[in-house]
């Protein structure tokens, strides 16, 4: 005979892996950082491969980065109908508001929706390290770009 | 040890625990088990619930309505933890107002179970309470608008409108106050209140000679 795993020790095992994946989602989700608050800044890593015409979400998920011909920028991700976080949604190439469906296309432009205005293109800088960063506090113009040579 | 508190207590756990069951209620079906099953949301509710806790700012709805926001895009499986408390929520309402229909169409209600009947009763009047504080502590336009009318409601009330308005809210509904004491009833006081209350629920259950079919 080979290897016997009896019913007990199978239920067992079941047990204890989903007790284990649990536990790693609660201390996962128990130590994640905040700040306390939404922050204002956000960070985007490896920018260089974003093709153009792509998006990028930041690493605080807050800011929508957003590469075309002309260069990179950034838009806040809140809508500016009730504040919900906006999603990009490739299919229809348009930042689609999960709330009460307010549409927004590549530049943040209002396609449809409760939403009053545009979403609110804000600063994008770059650090010494290469990485982008951008700043929520300061709202830029909707044909700001950052352009990156060399 | 021992003593009437002693003995109390192992009468309870008697009773929650009993040695033997009646084969005809042993199944599902004449129960549909949904007491259990509210009980069991209830459990979940709790668990999620204390996990929001971690991240969820009470006060000002906008910082409420933010801390919100951080739980659903930054924190690890915040939105899943998020959306199991909320749709177990409405699950739990469900179940409960399922199984008071249950009882009413097997007559489960009638003597000796009167008293049981009213404790049930009141399970449901808090489990609805929890389902709506818990939709105050969002913060949005919704939340506050149902939180003013909430307070209005409260005002009608003859002669103790206003101080039902002073404990249910601590004062005006605009202020911060309000936001941190709807918290305080969805998360601490009525949390309490129904897990007493199933306890005894379930207990008298018992007492009253368990669930017997047919009623
Ligand atoms: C038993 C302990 C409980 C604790 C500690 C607790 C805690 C919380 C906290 C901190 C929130 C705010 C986070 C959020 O809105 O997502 C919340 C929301 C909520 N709770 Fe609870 N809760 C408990 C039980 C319940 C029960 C029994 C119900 C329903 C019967 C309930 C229904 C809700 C609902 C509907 C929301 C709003 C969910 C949403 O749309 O975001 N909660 N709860
Ligand atoms: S919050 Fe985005 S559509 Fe209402």
């Amino acid at each position: 005979m080979g290897f016997h795993v009896s019913r007990r020790g199978f239920l067992k095992g079941w047990l204890l892996l989903i007790g284990a994946v649990l536990a790693k989602g609660i201390l996962d989700f128990m130590t994640s950082e905040t700040q306390g608050t939404v922050p204002d800044k956000d960070i985007f890593i490896d920018t260089v491969q974003l093709a153009e015409g792509s998006v990028m979400l930041g690493q605080k998920k807050v800011v929508w980065l957003v590469r075309d011909e002309q260069g990179y920028y950034a838009l806040d991700r809140r809508c500016t109908h009730l504040g919900c976080s906006v999603r990009w949604q490739e299919e229809q190439r348009q930042f689609i508001c999960p709330c009460h469906n307010s549409r927004y296309d590549l530049r943040g432009n209002i396609i449809s929706g409760p939403a009053p205005s545009r979403l609110v293109p804000v600063k994008l800088s770059r650090d010494k390290n290469g990485n982008l960063i951008a700043d929520r506090k300061v709202v830029v113009d909707p044909g700001w770009r950052l352009t990156i040579t060399g | 040890m021992g003593g009437a508190r002693g003995r109390g207590f192992r009468d309870f756990i008697k009773h929650i625990h009993p040695p033997k069951v009646a084969n005809s209620t042993a199944g599902v079906l004449p129960t549909l088990c949904l007491g259990g099953l509210s009980f069991f949301f209830f459990l979940l509710l709790l668990v999620t619930g204390l996990l929001l806790m971690l991240f969820y700012q009470p006060g000002s709805p906008a910082v409420a309505y933010d801390s919100l926001t951080v739980i659903q895009d930054v924190v690890a499986f915040g939105w899943f933890v998020r959306s199991v408390h909320k749709w177990a929520g409405q699950a739990m309402v469900f179940t409960v107002v399922l199984h008071l229909v249950r009882v009413v169409v097997t007559g489960a209600y009638r003597p000796p179970r009167e008293f049981n009947w009213v404790i049930g009763v009141l399970l449901l009047l808090f489990t609805v309470l929890l389902d709506f504080t818990g939709y105050l502590l969002i913060g949005d336009a919704t939340a506050r608008h149902a939180l003013k009318v909430a307070h209005a409601l409260a005002g009608e009330v003859p002669l103790a409108g206003f101080a039902l308005q002073l404990v249910l809210f601590g004062g005006p509904p605009d202020a911060d106050l309000a936001g941190v004491r709807v918290y305080l009833w969805h998360c601490m006081l009525l949390p309490l209140l129904v897990a007493v209350f199933s306890f005894w629920h379930f207990y008298r259950v018992r007492k009253d000679g368990g669930v017997k079919w047919p009623l």
